[in-house]
């Protein structure tokens, strides 16, 4: 059988951004894949040498435009850990909050996009419908939808009153009535299933030998989630990963469809728990020597290195992003499959370029 | 059955969606939107250009401007002329000018606003109160010169 050999991408209609996968087949079989990266790169590590270290926390929030707030915090955490501040717990459980309301409208996006993926463009609209009551508690509590900024090193900037709370309640209810029906969908669907079933097999021991992270890995039965380390306020609320054992796309899509409902219990949770006190403590001193901080972003886990030498500017920011991680998978899933669910198993990692090349 | 229930349900029922942009949805309080100054009551402390993360605000302190004094020979300060430069296109609205900003200045106007049909700083130009009068006499007048 000839072999044809052509790119996938960087513009393709399932791609939300720029990755070139380069795809080798034999009839409709796919055969090889070659990823191809490097369209999107800013240059935000040197930039946040070129800045004061507390600018940076707005800098390292745009590196992505999705999980943006979990930059934001994983950046102020390092800084913290390297300067050795104690942050205030109600600082703490803000942070919580805002994470997991961005995790909430990051999976929303992504189920929407995949089910735009697999032809289901209804379902890709009710997701988004969902996801718009997520950016309205965004934009009520923090003052936008998606860029909350109300993270900063020694705490939060904003605080949520007992109105606000109050209306984040009710929002949260309306929200699990919307949200019940579209999960149904996904999880029981069998058109869903005939699509996602068996697509894209990752299997147990070579997801962890490819190193991969958040629900790619878990989708292939490790419960390997960086909030299992408990920063912020994980530790305090009991945190449980949520692990699927099918190592395929639905596994994957179901560890993203259940994880919404996780983050909607984490934020009543911290409605609840949410101790009393300051929201941030002053910072005047610059950071000296060097720390490290894991944390979970939807995509997986990101690390966060810095080194400072107690000047206002940093000498080094190194960013391993979650995407990264979750490319080399694609050269174990793709192979074997059928051209039609090239952009369904692509999805199913929920690629980040913006992340990834920073 | 269960079907035709659904499209005529659909059929007769208004649309789910609003009709942008005839009917807008009203921001909420806490919504940053623009950033307005009230720059005649501004004392140029200039905070809010050492804390904007992106360099949007420039504040640029003009010469001295002086006039001729009651007394011969003399001039008293008729204040500073401040130009203030903020560029809405740099500006990420983190809102950090209108914390540190210690007499309330600087607000945001919580509501959406339409796009911009040209890319434009914003230039506010006023004159920093009158302070004592000048002990030296002065030669020649710069004017309205910035720096």
């Amino acid at each position: 059988m000839a072999r044809v050999t052509f790119p996938f991408g960087p513009q393709h209609p399932v791609l939300p951004e720029p990755v070139q996968l380069i795809l080798t087949c034999e009839d409709e079989k796919v055969v090889e894949v070659k990823p191809r990266i490097g369209y999107m790169h800013r240059g935000i590590e040197k930039g946040c040498e070129l800045n004061p270290y507390k600018h940076n926390v707005f800098l390292c929030e745009r590196i992505c435009g999705i999980c943006s707030f979990i930059h934001a915090e994983a950046y102020c955490e390092v800084i913290e850990k390297a300067m050795g501040i104690e942050v205030p717990p109600r600082a703490r459980y803000l942070r919580v909050f805002w994470a997991e309301l961005s995790r909430m409208h990051s999976h929303l996006l992504w189920l929407g996009l995949f089910a735009d993926g697999f032809g289901l463009e209804s379902l890709f609209m009710q997701c988004w419908r969902a996801r718009e009551l997520v950016l309205d508690v965004s934009e009520l509590t923090s003052g936008h939808r998606i860029i909350q900024s109300t993270c900063v090193v020694g705490g939060v900037r904003k605080d949520l009153d007992a109105e606000q709370i109050r209306t984040v309640r009710k929002m949260l209810k309306q929200f699990k009535e919307l949200y019940t029906p579209i999960f149904q969908v996904f999880q029981h669907d069998r058109t869903i299933k005939s699509r996602t079933w068996g697509k894209g097999i990752l299997p147990k021991d070579v997801a962890w030998q490819l190193g991969a992270v958040g629900p790619t890995i878990r989708g292939s039965g490790w419960a390997f989630d960086a909030r299992m380390d408990g920063y912020a306020a994980y530790g305090e609320l009991g945190f449980e990963p949520v692990v699927e054992e099918g190592c395929d796309s639905y596994a994957r899509m179901m560890v993203r469809a259940r994880e919404v409902w996780q983050s909607w219990e984490l934020i009543n949770l911290v409605l609840d728990r949410l101790p009393a006190g300051e929201i941030n403590v002053p910072v005047e001193d610059n950071p000296k020597g060097e720390a490290i901080h894991r944390a979970e972003q939807p995509r997986g886990e990101v690390i966060y290195y810095c080194r400072g030498d107690g000047s206002p500017n940093l000498k080094r920011l190194k960013v391993r992003t979650p995407s990264f991680a979750n490319l080399p998978t694609l050269l174990v899933m793709l192979p074997g499959c059928e051209l039609a669910d090239v952009p369904v198993i692509t999805l199913s990692i929920d690629p980040c370029i913006a992340c990834t090349e920073r | 059955m269960k079907m035709l229930s659904v499209v005529l349900k659909n059929l007769f029922s208004p649309p789910v969606t609003r009709k942008y942009p005839q009917e807008n949805r009203s921001p909420f309080p806490a919504t940053r939107g623009e950033i307005v100054f009230t720059v005649e009551e501004c004392m140029t402390c200039r905070r809010c250009e050492r804390t904007c993360p992106v360099g949007a605000i420039k504040v640029e302190i003009g010469p001295r401007l002086e006039v001729a004094s009651a007394s011969e020979g003399q001039t008293r300060s008729a204040g500073r002329l401040i130009k203030r430069r903020y560029d809405p296109y740099k500006c990420i609205y983190c809102g950090l000018c209108i914390e540190v900003c210690p007499q309330g200045i600087i607000v945001f106007q919580g509501t959406h606003t339409s796009p911009a049909t040209r890319k434009e700083e914003k230039v506010a130009v006023y004159t920093l109160g009158a302070r004592k009068p000048a002990v030296r006499p002065v030669e020649e007048k710069k004017g309205a010169a910035m720096n």
